[in-house]
């Protein structure tokens, strides 16, 4: 039984978890049957609430586990993931217990804090921040609908590479690294003789990201590129020659100065804001694969073929259905016998329901900013590259809590608009699944809204209730 | 179960209070002379909720019957029906034109009669009973208070049902977690001995009552109940302490959810049970001593308790006494069978430790207190209708009496027949479900001594009864307003009756209850039955005149202002009645159920089907929006809404279940909306606004990946 709303059965653990699986005679085997079999969904209910709080022993346990399992696996069957994260005690019990499991998971976080990081060296690039290489560089706005046929029909992509916001790159990258695969671009169709050709060319926000994460040395060039990377790629053989002077092509950037450097307005070219940061780190550090949105496309037409494709019944029943003479001041329906709800029904639709159409809507105007696409979103995938990869899984954009409020109708419908069409799956049909229907919506898009660093995402779905007719429910006429 | 269900509140100048409280306090009995306006529907045990609700709007259709092409008998069971229908046609449907009486206090529009009012209700689920949640069942909910079978099934009776079971469990689920420490600890202590083979262990876990001469009263009520003596029993010991203030009355009460009939375990919720847990048992030596001095001082100001300090000191559960000098007379009225029971030493009842059901008690209660208490000198039966009535209150003491509190466990108060003016010294009282707080002062006070080391109730049972028989035979006629509480503590004291006799008396008073109820409609429901189906024609409630449709139109917008809007300049497109309707109608017409959904933090929420069938899975904030340009000339403010706003109407909408929709209204400029109010009505300028659904909810980026 489900006891309230606000404690969830799924969550209610067996009384003996205050146990720890230190002591297994109080933990009873069904219990931990119960914990394997709905661990799924406690976890993926409580992670929204408790991501804050670790569980160092789960952790500990899914680091190592070749080295933990005597520790931490000591009941056969209890995998590390049956220990559970989000039941506290509130107040210690004076039990042994209690204390033995708290001093476990003190000792399990010592021992992931401990944890000796190693940084092979292939895991750190150099970059160096030449933020106005750039500068005078003009790249053609690529359509974004060819641009998605490309990338879907698959043969003709190499021709058509994703928009790579050239002006905004302003770190060069070395050499590679593992971390660095996905990111930056080189940019191609240059002369043999360029400088620093072939190399990666980092987003702000890539840079940033890589530096936080230790597997960037962000340095301050005090030659030109031209000297620092010739275009001879010379560079990586006599790499060992130059160690000696080293620090006469420029010094080591901290991660303040990188933060400094990297981090600014919006339209700062070459910087990005705070929150955009924020958002792309979290949103890395959560396996996603993001890109930059490429700016908006602009539809050529919106499809003026659309009202001529009625077909002649549809004419010839519209001339059935829509000769209502609605008097001014009703009723509605007009008093008479009636066979069927669905005609009474149909003399009540007044207002204008919105269908929702693959087309822009009327609506022609842009996304303003905030309210745009910032982000293309991937889930994390293996055939996934920063040049060849399937239509994106999220649109999202990036908002500050305080500067801005809930979007007006003329700030979200364009947003919406400038996603593709993403109705549900077409398994849903039906009246049992009007409601998945309903909730999923015609297109969608994630908000990112910041408030002082932190995140809450907000999907906004466009909705669709114009073209579910509720009242036609079987049910209301299967009286039993 | 942390709140505490029953106040004792005491002021200096209680007896005006008093008076005013149980005058004011409404008398369930209602005069004997009231009109009947009750109607009986006769409903059969069990109506298929399909059938009551088998319509989705006030209008009838009449379906031919289905042609089989394989069964030629079936045209001509088509034949009949059409042919029927041709000559003798059903009336015109809408047939019943409903009648509502425009309310400008309450800006809503009432309807009286009880047919309009079920046809209402059960085609399409229009407005909501004055005095119910939603579905206008006081009358059932009343009849079933007063002991009838038939309003068992209302929906705020199961609500409070399914509240008890939850709590039951929940209560199980705590006791089971004290349990499962308790047993570690004692595992490890016996591991702990045996391995040292120290007796200082024991020190540490040893269960000894701290404050053994002053709880000796609890154990005297105790004991029939709790047959082991359990860890919760020592907590129950440590948490009741005495101050020892002879001069001081004291009131000692209890709250007790019906989980805790026994007093084996606690779940550790109240304060002083939090500080009686074991683990904190090296400082329950101090416990006594901080909690008497928290408390307000024994002077005679005994003051409501308002403080923290005060609030933490109210009584949680069964276990958490707290005794409490009390200088004034305190009467505490519980809910029902919140007598206190005097007899309870030496006629508990043994069988029936956990069986009385919660709905019952309250439900028998008002029969007894409408004048049954009468016929109470019957002297054998069922008086536990009587004394679990609701409204008994429960008469403090006189100052210069020391008298001391104790409890009855629960698993004792079920059945006895009990006096109830003995209360007035006793305050022995069980604090029973259904929890009604308010305040009464007796009349008369009675004087006793007793010696602190008294048993709780000396002869509590002998001496009294004679005592308030004669009253309550005697006034018994003029039951009712003042009296009530009075004469059925007599009553319930003096004659037990029997049962059939109750039902007897009962069954006569059925009818006699006069409806306060009535369904009120919001100004948008009122609108579309009026402007849209037909079905309602609402009166003006000074001439009884009927309003006209367009005149109805122009007073829901003015009232939609706080001081309402003279109709004829201030009103707008952007009316907050205009844009509600434009929604409302819009979904109505999809054919969902809207319902203003203040309840759950939204303007509208929306059912399939309605809200006996279904939850409703939306709620629906309604942002109003400008964006035509020619908006740009005229004054208008758009809601400029905040993200902590939207995320808080997410927050408590995803804790019931539903989803946020945001529907977006566009309005008309004001010149499109009056041209084509000029040209067509409300009914074309409806046709300008344009509604817009997004939906919203938090995304998780932990889940999605």
């Amino acid at each position: 039984m489900s006891l309230d709303d606000d404690d969830n059965p799924s969550l209610a653990p067996p009384p003996s978890t205050t146990t720890s699986p230190s002591s297994p005679s109080h933990n009873p085997p069904d219990a931990v049957a119960v914990a394997t079999a709905d661990d799924l969904t406690a976890e993926d209910l409580i992670e929204d609430e408790g991501a804050a709080t670790q569980d160092f022993r789960a952790f500990a346990a899914s680091l190592s586990r070749q080295q933990q399992q005597q520790q931490y696996r000591k009941t056969p069957g209890v995998s590390a993931q049956t220990i559970r994260k989000g039941e506290k005690d509130f107040e210690s019990h004076g039990t042994r217990a209690q204390a033995d499991a708290l001093e476990q998971s003190r000792n399990a976080m010592r021992e992931v804090l401990s944890y000796t990081r190693v940084h092979p060296a292939g895991a750190k690039v150099r970059g160096w921040y030449f933020p106005d290489w750039w500068e005078g560089y003009h790249e053609e706005e690529e359509d974004d609908a060819a641009g998605r046929a490309a990338a879907v029909g698959g043969e003709e992509e190499k021709e058509r590479k994703p928009f790579a916001f050239v002006r905004e790159r302003v770190v060069v990258l070395e050499g590679s690294s593992v971390a660095s695969q996905a990111l930056g671009r080189a940019v191609t169709g240059q002369a043999k003789d360029r400088p620093a050709r072939g190399r990666d060319w980092l987003l702000p926000e890539e840079a940033l990201y890589l530096v936080e994460r230790g597997s960037l040395d962000l340095w301050w060039p005090l030659k030109g590129l031209e000297e620092i990377l010739p275009p001879d790629r010379a560079v990586a053989s006599n790499e060992g020659g130059e160690e000696a002077d080293e620090y006469e092509q420029g010094f080591p950037l901290s991660l303040q100065a990188a933060y400094a450097l990297l981090i600014g307005n919006d339209g700062e070219r070459g910087k990005i804001s705070l929150q955009k940061f924020q958002v792309y780190s979290n949103l890395k550090r959560c396996g996603y694969n993001v890109l930059r949105a490429p700016p908006i496309c602009k539809q050529p037409a919106p499809a003026p073929s659309q009202p001529a494709t009625t077909t002649l019944w549809q004419w010839f029943s519209s001339l059935l259905t829509t000769t209502f003479n609605q008097p001014p001041y009703g009723p509605l329906v007009q008093p008479g016998l009636y066979r069927s709800y669905a005609s009474i029904y149909r003399q009540l639709a007044l207002l204008p329901r919105h269908k929702p159409s693959p087309a822009c809507s009327a609506s022609a105007s842009p996304p303003t900013e905030p309210f745009t696409i910032h982000y293309n979103i991937w889930k994390s995938a293996q055939k996934w590259t920063k040049l060849r990869h399937p239509p994106p899984d999220f649109h999202l954009a990036v908002v500050d809590a305080q500067q801005s409020s809930v979007p007006t109708l003329s700030e979200i419908l364009p947003l919406l608009d400038a996603t593709p069409p993403a109705p549900g799956k077409p398994e849903w049909t039906g009246l049992g699944r009007v409601y998945a229907r309903l909730k999923h919506g015609y297109r969608n898009v994630l908000i990112a809204v910041v408030d002082h660093g932190v995140i809450n995402y907000m999907r906004f779905a466009q909705g669709t209730f114009g073209v579910e007719e509720v009242y036609g429910s079987p049910r209301r006429t299967n009286y039993y | 179960m942390s709140k505490p269900a029953a106040l004792v509140t005491a002021s200096p100048d209680g007896d005006t209070t008093s008076k005013a409280g149980s005058a004011a306090s409404p008398v369930k009995a209602p005069s004997a002379g009231a009109p009947t306006t009750a109607v009986e529907r006769a409903l059969p045990a069990k109506v298929p909720l399909n059938q009551v609700y088998a319509l989705p709007a006030p209008i009838r259709t009449f379906p031919l019957p289905t042609f089989y092409p394989n069964n030629p008998i079936s045209l001509l069971h088509l034949a009949y029906a059409w042919l029927s229908q041709v000559f003798r046609p059903p009336p015109r449907e809408p047939s019943v034109v409903h009648i509502g009486i425009w309310d400008p206090e309450t800006r809503s529009v009432h309807v009286r009669d009880d047919a309009s009012v079920r046809a209402l209700w059960e085609q399409g689920f229009y407005g909501k009973g004055s005095l119910s949640r939603s579905e206008p069942n006081w009358l059932k909910r009343e009849l079933a208070r007063r002991g009838s079978p038939e309003g068992k099934t209302v929906s705020e009776a199961r609500t409070e049902l399914r509240r008890e079971e939850r709590r039951l469990a929940k209560w199980e689920r705590a006791k089971a977690e004290l349990e499962a420490i308790e047993r570690q600890r004692l595992a490890e202590a016996a591991a702990h001995a045996a391995a040292t083979r120290v007796a200082e262990a024991n020190g540490v876990l040893d269960y000894e009552p701290v404050n053994v001469e002053t709880s000796r009263s609890l154990r005297c009520s105790v004991q029939p109940a709790a047959v082991e003596h359990s860890p919760a029993d020592f907590v129950a010991e440590t948490a009741t302490q005495f101050p020892d203030s002879i001069e001081q009355t004291q009131v000692v009460m209890t709250d007790m959810p019906p989980a805790c009939r026994s007093l084996h375990h606690k779940p550790p919720v109240g304060p002083a049970e939090l500080l009686a847990l074991p683990n904190s048992l090296a400082r329950s030596d101090g416990l006594p001593g901080g909690l008497s001095s928290q408390q307000p001082s024994q002077g005679r100001d005994w003051k409501a308790p308002v403080g923290p300090a005060e609030l933490l000191l109210l009584p949680n559960s069964h276990a958490d006494l707290i005794s409490r000098p009390v200088s004034g007379l305190v009467m505490i009225e519980m809910g029902s069978g919140a007598l206190g029971q005097p007899q309870l030493r030496t006629n508990h009842d043994t069988n029936a430790p956990v069986d009385g059901e919660p709905r019952d008690d309250q439900f028998q209660s008002n029969g007894a207190v409408n004048g049954h208490a009468l016929k109470a000198s019957d002297p054998n039966g069922s008086s536990h209708r009587v004394d679990q009535a609701d409204r008994v209150s429960i008469h403090g003491v006189q100052p210069s009496k020391p008298w001391k509190g104790a409890v009855s466990p629960p698993s004792l108060r079920s059945d006895e027949s009990v006096s109830s003016s003995a209360q007035e010294e006793d305050g022995n009282i069980s604090q029973p479900l259904k929890r009604r707080k308010s305040v009464r002062f007796s009349p008369t006070v009675q004087s006793t001594t007793f010696v602190h080391s008294d048993p709780p109730s000396p002869n509590r049972s002998s001496g009294v009864p004679a005592k308030s028989a004669g009253p309550a035979l005697s006034n018994g006629e003029l039951m009712g307003q003042l009296d009530v509480t009075r004469t059925l503590a007599a009553a319930s004291q003096a004659a037990p009756q029997s049962s059939s006799d109750l039902v007897v008396s009962s069954q006569v008073d059925l009818g006699e209850i006069e409806n306060k109820e009535h369904f009120q409609l919001a100004p948008e429901e009122a609108f579309f039955l009026v402007f849209a189906l037909g079905a309602l024609k609402v009166v003006d409630p000074v001439t009884g005149s009927p309003i006209s449709t367009e005149h109805l139109l122009a007073l829901f917008r003015s009232y939609s202002y706080l001081p309402p809007r003279p109709a004829g300049s201030g009103l707008r497109p952007d009316d907050p009645f205009l844009v509600n309707y434009a929604v409302y109608h819009h979904f109505r017409s999809l054919g969902w159920v809207p319902r203003h959904g203040i309840k759950f933090g939204v303007d509208w929420i929306i059912y399939q089907r309605g809200p006996v069938f279904d939850h409703s899975e939306f709620g629906i904030m309604v942002l109003p929006a400008y964006s035509d340009f020619a908006w740009e000339g005229h004054e208008h403010e758009a809601p400029r809404r905040s993200w902590s706003w939207l995320m808080g109407v997410n927050r408590v909408l995803s804790h019931v279940l539903k989803s946020l929709v945001l529907v977006y209204v566009d309005i008309p400029p004001p010149n499109v909306f009056e041209e084509e109010m000029q040209r067509g009505g409300i009914a074309s300028a409806l046709k300008k606004y344009n509604i817009r659904e997004v939906m919203v909810r938090r995304f998780s980026v932990n889940r999605n990946r």
